[in-house]
């Protein structure tokens, strides 16, 4: 046996010290192992992946990091068959039942597939894919609205439209979306939504700065990415609504489509819900809106674009089909609630998602079975 | 469960030292038994009731080996009706089942099963009392998974040759060394280059370039030896930890001057073995060429198996087989006279290491002669070279302090200052702190998530 050093002696002291501390410390009263300072490792961790520069260290993870700490996926190409034929499937039962369908694309966190590439090195098809698909739907008279456009047309910023630690986007960019949506309803749907309630002026808008960490931050911890802002936005106007509930229906207002408990700063950020799904989709009538029944088959996307949209119309309803058990029909269910607007409104990342059967996503297209 | 798993490292590892100290000292082995079946219970419970009943066939058949040792045919009997359970145990799973990776250090454990039922037929070591030091041999939980592949006569207590407290806690303290310093290897470098390799190594001929595929091929080079070596040195702290000697299984492979040299210095234990238990038995090198040639096929044919029984594993084998057989039979590089000549053929070795790890890496033969193609033959690819940049923009640094740690530059420096006590103990104290902020940053890792099976688990 060698000489060990006196160093090598502390070492193990402190070795034996330290797993059995973690250890005491770990198990909880209820048996279960829980890693002591669980999230202060996944700080170090993030820690060093910031000084070193590892822009791309968790994308075996999904995902990427820029230099100024957004995080974005790479997305890979679809033939967007399946997509197409789902949604041209739907457009022919809904035509003969006089049922108008729009199909809203929304973007994902940037808008330029070689931007990407030119980052990171690797290709991505996300915006490809959803140019493929849009164009595919137009050309078979599919209502189209693709916010990448109004994006474009309106000169924002889609970085700044989005969490940066987050995959989704704020509550600013869905109370935007609910004004583009409605202008596009006004235009090819009958409605005549007065869009100018859409406008930031008519809402309060209360900002809590650096105070969630998304889901996505929360893999490649606060230490990496830091924090993110949130906006709560609400109505200036008195507004009336009625919920369906499962034992009927509840008065109420836009406030409640909030759950505000969530937005608790001493909250630990790791273990905190996402403020995100502080706002709730929920199945509404719009007292104060005399015109409208709207279902909207969307994604987690629209926590903050249908209770904004539902301000301009009558009755909403929403489905998420990932959400759905396997008996649910989405025509029959159209049918025999007379709806007479069906948005499908999917961020783009959910073409292709067929592709992979272990997706969580895999049904979100299936709309005829 | 790995020894890089949050549950061995802050579960399993403190309750087995707390039951190993607070026990009485001539009932430790039992108690080590019975947390290794634990240990193995946990990694593999479906295999467990094979696995007790593999170490009892193992042990009664050394047992009566031993002790009939004048029948002379009954113990032949008993050796290879021992052998044929171990190998057909083996076979079965490694090529007829697909659990074979479920089946936790089954390779290890045959190839140990057979060092002990050849060393007791061939009186090569004495069985003591108690049937209980064979089981623990066979199952000791430090070394079940990949070894490293000891021998029956070195799986001795370090208590028995000293019994100082002093030293018991010497040989702990070195035993806590060599695991952090493996654990930090493993999650810290072998870990990390794995998202490299994981990534070129899926990436389709079409899409590759000359500059990634070489990224990918010394990456995997670099994963496969900081991932074994990693393994190793965790194995043996922890074997240390408890007390016991445990042996060596790399000396920095990669500071090699030919082929043969690399195979004596990379996996010593299973080198050992098969010249030990394969090799030597069938004549080794005292036999005319002809037979010296013939032996070492066998070996490096059995050798390629072992890991795998896909071409590419086969072909592995041969490729060493025959660069080996010219180092053997033409006496070169020790011919060599010219430092230019013996320079040139000691970057020719890694060259041909490297080719040969990818061979190994790569899903088919298919797959390895068309990544080897990419290698020898330029081509551009504007995406990949774009990538190949950004990899190692991102990766940069792990590469570097993989390729240093891979030749000895920690005992470099421990020697040229041992003497000059003072640097030497600041050198000490900083290189330990260092191992220690490595050690939590390594935790970080797997508590991230980024935690990979170790790769010799598979074989």
């Amino acid at each position: 046996m060698r000489n060990v050093s006196w160093a090598e002696r502390v070492a193990a002291v402190l070795f034996i010290l330290m797993i059995s501390f973690f250890f005491i410390k770990s198990w909880r009263y209820d048996y279960n192992f829980d890693l002591w300072q669980k999230q202060n490792f996944i700080d170090i961790n993030g820690s060093m992946a910031k000084i070193l520069k590892m822009n791309g260290y968790y994308s075996d993870l999904g995902m990427y990091i820029t230099d100024d700490n957004y995080i974005v996926s790479a997305y890979p190409k679809t033939s967007t068959d399946y997509e197409y034929q789902q949604v041209m499937a739907l457009k022919n039962s809904l035509d003969k039942a006089g049922i108008n369908l729009v199909y809203v694309n929304k973007p994902v966190k940037y808008t330029d597939d070689e931007w990407f590439t030119e980052q990171f090195g690797t290709e991505t098809y996300g915006n490809a894919n959803a140019t493929l698909l849009m164009e595919r739907l137009s050309n078979e008279g599919v209502f189209v609205i693709d916010l990448r456009d109004n994006i474009l047309e309106d000169h924002m910023n889609v970085r700044e439209m989005f969490y940066r630690t987050d995959h989704h986007w704020t509550t600013r960019s869905g109370l935007w979306a609910a004004k583009q949506i409605a202008e596009g309803l006004n235009e090819n749907c009958g409605y005549s939504i007065d869009t100018s309630i859409y406008d930031e002026s008519n809402f309060e808008m209360i900002t809590r700065e650096s105070c969630w960490l998304g889901e996505q931050g929360r893999k490649v911890s606060q230490a990496y990415v830091g924090l993110d802002d949130y906006t709560e936005i609400k109505p200036k106007n008195e507004t009336h609504y009625l919920f369906a509930t499962a034992d009927g229906n509840e008065a109420g207002a836009f406030e409640d489509f909030i759950d505000e408990t969530i937005y608790d700063l001493n909250a630990n950020v790791y273990d905190s819900p996402s403020w995100h799904y502080s706002y709730m989709q929920r199945e509404c009538h719009n007292e104060d809106i005399a015109y409208g029944k709207v279902l909207l088959v969307g994604d987690s996307y629209d926590q903050t674009t249908e209770p904004f949209l539902s301000l301009g119309i009558s009755e909403m309803d929403y489905v998420v089909l990932r959400d759905v058990d396997e008996q649910f029909n989405l025509e029959k269910y159209i049918l025999d609630n007379d709806f007479d607007t069906v948005i499908l409104c999917y961020a783009q990342f959910m073409i292709g998602a067929h592709d992979d059967e272990d997706s969580a996503n895999y049904n979100m297209f299936t709309f005829v079975k | 469960m790995s020894f890089t798993s949050i549950s061995f490292l802050f579960g399993f590892l403190p309750i087995a030292l707390l039951v190993y100290n607070v026990i009485r000292e001539e009932l430790r082995e039992i108690a080590l038994v019975v947390l290794s079946l634990i240990f193995y219970a946990i990694a593999a419970r479906e295999f467990l009731i094979l696995f007790v009943i593999s170490i009892i066939v193992n042990v009664l058949c050394g047992r009566f080996i031993y002790f009939i040792k004048k029948q002379i045919g009954l113990k032949k009997f008993l050796l290879f009706a021992g052998i044929i359970y171990n190998i057909g145990l083996l076979t079965y799973f490694k090529y007829f089942d697909c659990r074979i990776s479920s089946f936790i250090g089954i390779s290890f454990f045959t190839f140990k099963a057979i060092s002990y039922l050849c060393d007791v037929y061939g009186e090569k070591v004495a069985l003591n009392n108690s049937p209980i030091h064979d089981i623990f041999f066979l199952c000791f939980f430090a070394q079940i998974q990949s070894g490293p592949l000891s021998r029956y006569e070195n799986m001795k207590p370090i208590e028995s040759v000293v019994r100082e407290k002093k030293q018991m806690f010497n040989s702990f303290a070195e035993g806590t060394y060599r695991f952090i310093r493996g654990f930090c290897k493993k999650v810290l470098i072998a870990d990390v280059l794995a998202n490299i390799v994981n990534e070129v190594f899926s990436t389709a001929n079409a899409d590759i370039s000359f500059r990634l595929v070489w990224l990918g091929s010394i990456c995997f080079s670099l994963q496969l030896f900081f991932d074994f070596a990693g393994y190793s040195d965790m194995a043996i702290g922890l074997t240390r930890m408890f007390g016991y000697e445990c042996p060596e299984n790399f000396e920095y492979p990669f500071m090699t001057q030919s082929v043969s040299e690399f195979w004596r210095k990379w996996h010593i234990t299973l080198g050992a073995w098969f010249r030990d238990y394969i090799y030597i038995p069938m004549g080794g090198s005292r036999v005319n060429k002809r037979r010296v040639l013939l032996n070492l096929f066998v070996v490096w044919l059995l050798t390629g198996i072992w890991h795998g029984a896909t071409a590419n594993f086969i072909a592995w084998g041969i490729g060493y087989f025959v660069v080996i057989a010219f180092e053997k039979i033409s006496g070169y590089p020790l011919k060599f006279k010219n430092m230019i000549m013996k320079f040139i053929y000691r970057v020719g070795t890694i060259l041909f290491i490297n080719f040969q790890f990818v061979i190994f890496r790569s899903q088919s033969i298919t797959q390895a002669i068309g990544y080897i193609k990419s290698m020898l033959m330029y081509s551009s690819n504007s995406l990949a070279d774009a990538r190949c940049s950004f990899l190692l923009r991102d990766y940069g640094i792990f590469i570097l302090a993989a390729i240093i740690f891979c030749f000895p530059i920690v005992p470099f420096i421990e020697k040229r200052i041992v003497k000059k006590r003072v640097i030497y103990e600041v050198w000490q104290t900083v290189h330990m702190i260092c191992l220690g902020a490595g050690f939590l940053w390594a935790i970080s890792f797997v508590v991230a998530g980024a935690n990979n099976p170790f790769m010799y688990a598979n074989f």
